[in-house]
């Protein structure tokens, strides 16, 4: 099983795929929508591959509160450390 | 003036891009949801990025885009050149006043003085009507021989090439953060809507630059913003589809996310439209104009969205399926529309999952075949420019007062763009997504 840091290099991986940007330009501090430009369909779709990489669940309504790449790649984070349990984290 | 070398200052001008409407001004401050839409539909045409590449050295051009940045009035400037649509006429006249007054010599071009270049000759020395690509230099050497004409209309010359417009310079507007940075690759449309006055300006007859140039301005634009977006300006951009082929080959090799305006025949090409997700297109900009078949009669010459009317919804669904937005563009009063024709688009949209739309008053703007029949029938109702934002209402409607109009629009905005929209918009979306994840892989 993925490791955290391993599951926020794959976030990232993910986001550079479906952003088009490269991955060495995603820093934590870059804000996710007005920046990064994520749309609510590319939001969905970097979900959608988080998903099915990590064996998650995610909760789109959770996205209100994420502001910044490293705010999305903590919350995948937590979800993936409360699905697959902190030891695996 | 230093004979050898000119400095010129090329102008867009501030602009009320939306509703002059208290009501909606505050709607706008309150909806983080429209915030964010706005936020994207945004920046600056590549027109005088065009102009400032065609001119040569050792000119110097500095552009300043007033939505930005303040304009330096005091400046040692030998040409100022301001482009203007229509709802940035009467600023753009302001400015050449204040200019005139200092003794600058002041021209300006764009749409706005490109379909009335007489009322511009009124405001500024010289107006160029339609692409500047051949006046612009022939401009420039007049000017040095100190015979600058009032006037330079495309006519006077063979249409433009557009494989020979060199590579507009936008290192002259990397200054700006914008959120989107528009690209223009093909000129013309077939369908000339009664509406359009784009078709005043480039005609039916559809024209483009070659791949190579469009892939060196892709890559010339990541070079000056890290993170901004690659719009597409052309009005209508997958008309030959030989040459769209070619540039999304080019395009998923360059590795970049993108927009686009197109009409919704790209519903019926599978292919293509998995060849566009590949090449990186997020979102399609559509004209759907009306929900009301008896509003699409004679709407366009060649009765082509008359046509599409009825597949609408498959074909929406088509687009959408291969994980490209769509924003749907709606006008409100057209001629059989009524009070239901509100609520009808509002269901519309939402049925339909449509990822985003913008909806405007039906506005005659000049230039069209719509303002001369509006005028005829003396129904055009205000002759100042700041009102023709496409937020207000500036004609007189058989079923709706301006009131209703205005009022109807903000509603439709207002119940697409709610956070129960969204929420049911992006878990559709959301399963779109899935699907295409388990059928592509990443």
């Amino acid at each position: 099983m993925m490791q955290s840091a391993n599951v926020s290099d794959e976030v990232r991986r993910i986001m550079s795929s479906v952003s088009r940007f490269d991955i060495s330009s995603l820093e934590s501090d870059i804000r996710f929508r007005e920046e990064l430009g994520v749309d609510s369909l590319m939001a969905m779709e970097i979900i959608a591959y988080c998903e099915k990489e990590l064996s998650i669940q995610l909760d789109e309504g959770n996205l209100g509160c994420v502001e910044t790449i490293g705010d999305f790649v903590e919350y995948v984070n937590d979800v993936f450390r409360k699905t697959h349990g902190p030891d695996k984290a | 003036m230093d004979q050898t070398r000119l400095n010129i200052l090329l102008v867009s001008p501030r602009a009320d891009y939306l509703s002059r409407s208290p009501e909606f001004g505050r709607y706008m401050t309150e909806s983080r949801e429209m915030k964010t839409i706005l936020h994207w539909w945004n920046g600056m045409g590549a027109a005088l990025q065009t102009v400032a590449a065609l001119t040569p050295e050792p000119n110097q051009v500095t552009i300043i885009d007033e939505n930005y940045e303040p304009i330096d009035f005091s400046g040692n400037w030998d040409i100022v050149g301001i482009t203007a649509m229509t709802q940035q006429a009467e600023r753009a006249y302001e400015i050449a006043g204040e200019f005139k007054q200092r003794g600058r010599f002041v021209v300006m071009g764009g749409i706005h003085a490109s379909v009335l270049p007489s009322e511009a000759m009124e405001q500024v020395d010289t107006v160029f009507s339609g692409e500047a690509e051949i006046n612009w230099p022939r401009f420039l050497r007049d000017y040095a021989e100190g015979k600058p004409q009032r006037l330079y209309e495309q006519s006077d010359n063979a249409c433009v090439d557009m494989t020979l417009i060199p590579r507009p310079r936008y290192d002259l507007v990397a200054k700006y953060q914008y959120p989107v940075i528009w690209i223009q690759t093909t000129r013309g449309c077939p369908h000339d809507c009664e509406f359009c006055a784009a078709s005043t300006i480039y005609g039916r007859q559809y024209k483009h630059k070659s791949v190579e140039q469009v892939a060196e301005e892709v890559r010339e634009v990541r070079r000056h913003w890290k993170f901004a977006q690659i719009g597409f300006a052309d009005d209508n951009m997958f008309v030959n589809r030989a040459y769209t082929h070619e540039l999304l080959a080019v395009f998923k090799k360059l590795n970049f996310a993108w927009l686009a305006q197109t009409d919704i025949s790209i519903a019926r090409d599978e292919k293509l439209l998995s060849e566009l997700h590949e090449a990186g297109c997020r979102i399609v900009f559509i004209g759907f104009e009306s929900v009301n078949k008896s509003n699409m009669k004679g709407l366009n010459r060649n009765h082509w969205k008359d046509r599409m009317f009825e597949h609408y919804p498959e074909y929406i669904y088509a687009i959408q399926k291969h994980g490209i937005g769509i924003y749907g563009s709606f006008i409100l009063g057209l001629e059989e529309d009524s009070k239901d024709s509100i609520q009808a688009t509002t269901d519309f949209i939402d049925e339909n999952n449509i990822m985003g739309a913008q909806i405007t008053i039906l506005t005659p703007f000049p230039g069209s075949r719509l303002r001369e029949r509006l005028l005829r029938e003396n129904r055009v109702t205000a002759s100042e420019w700041k009102w023709y934002t496409g937020w207000n209402s500036v004609i007189e409607h058989k079923n709706l007062s301006a009131g209703d109009l205005e009022t109807g629009l903000l509603r439709i905005y207002r119940d697409i763009y709610n956070p129960e929209s969204y929420r049911q918009r992006a878990a559709y979306f959301r399963d779109i997504c899935r699907n295409l994840v388990e059928a592509q892989g990443i």
